[in-house]
């Protein structure tokens, strides 16, 4: 039991941020594997030496590749399930929700790089509206409401979001020209909402399309201040490609089809 | 997991229709057979380039093994036409 010398020690404890422990579920790909991999050497060794045919053992081959195949696919599966992801996704923006709903925040955030918020890419979303990025005259602690400024209303709620932690899932920090290659790979491999993504750059904008776009989000304070699940994931790439700190200046759907507008703050 | 499922389906799909039309030409010899599966796999892998990062490691690992089978089989073909 913790004393009170220890409870008024030195400040507040630091907040943990380790990955969350859950079983994971079962895993289909590995089960497809297996069979595959057992009924085709099976099916093909006897194809083979009792009925002296190639081309029904070459059928059993063909199923122990695709079993090797189930087998590789099995190590991209989620640690929790899909329906288990979206509940700790629902409950962090209703909360972040909350928390701006309670302190009447409604202006647009701004994505910064990790090296402008102390390591982790972060959202910023600033009690006024930041227009040019060097008024982001410092560098941003580690801490939720931060100051960014000398000035009296120069302070901010700094929050991780979507796009902060997929960062983490790239392999090498993505160069300004691969912008479009980390965003495919994000949205179209590893969260599995989108079929396609295609951005182009003029001046200070960056637009970017999505194609096959699958997430619904209903209108939240959340997305109004910090855009929609792709908008957060572009915006936190296109700042970590750029080093610079982005704004989303325009968020468009029409059914499956999603246009997002960003601009890079100079 | 729809690109899983969708890279899965067409590996089957193209072996399958591979076997067939090999079958259908009167093929005989089952490293032939197993020479086309693997150029569709390394296609396949190749034209799918989202695949996550462990998942893309692990399928790597396939390719040298089947690399590694075919070296096998070249060169029983070779002790064998000697």
């Amino acid at each position: 039991m913790p004393v009170a010398s220890e409870l008024a020690g030195s400040g507040p404890p630091p907040v943990e941020t380790s990955d969350l422990a859950v079983s994971p579920p079962p895993n289909p790909y590995r089960r497809l594997g297996a069979g595959l991999c057992l009924g085709g050497a099976i099916y093909g060794a006897a194809a083979y030496l009792l009925l002296n045919s190639p081309p029904l053992a070459a059928i059993g081959m063909s199923a122990v590749l695709l079993g090797a195949v189930s087998f590789a696919l099995a190590f991209s599966r989620p640690q929790v399930s899909g329906e288990a992801a979206r509940l700790m996704l629902q409950a962090g923006t209703q909360n972040i929700s909350a928390l701006l709903e309670e302190l009447n925040l409604t202006t647009p955030a701004v994505y910064l790089p990790a090296r402008l918020a102390g390591g982790q890419a972060k959202a910023l979303i600033p009690l006024q509206e930041i227009s040019e990025g060097r008024e982001l005259a410092r560098l941003i602690p580690a801490r939720l409401i931060v100051r960014y400024g000398p000035g009296e209303a120069e302070m901010a709620l700094a929050v991780t979001t979507l796009g902060s932690l997929c960062l983490e899932s790239l392999e090498n920090k993505p160069k300004p020209g691969e912008v479009t290659q980390a965003l495919s790979y994000l949205l179209v491999g590893k969260l599995d909402i989108a079929r396609g993504v295609h951005c182009w750059r003029e001046g200070n904008t960056v637009q970017v399309d999505i194609r096959g776009a699958r997430w619904q989000e209903r209108s939240t304070r959340y997305t109004h201040c910090l855009g929609s699940l792709a908008a957060t994931v572009a915006a936190s790439v296109l700042s970590e490609a750029v080093g610079q700190p982005v704004r989303i200046k325009a968020e468009t759907r029409e059914a499956d089809m999603a246009a997002v507008t960003l601009e890079i703050l100079r | 997991m729809r690109l899983y499922n969708l890279y899965l389906a067409a590996i089957a799909l193209a072996c399958l229709a591979c076997d067939v039309l090999l079958a259908f030409a009167g093929q005989q010899e089952l490293s032939v057979y197993f020479i086309y599966n693997m150029g569709i796999f390394l296609v396949v892998t190749a034209l799918f380039t989202y695949l996550d990062g462990p998942a893309r490691r692990a399928l790597s690992a396939v390719g040298a093994g089947l690399l590694l089978v075919l070296f096998v089989v070249v060169i029983l073909e070779a002790v064998g036409t000697t």
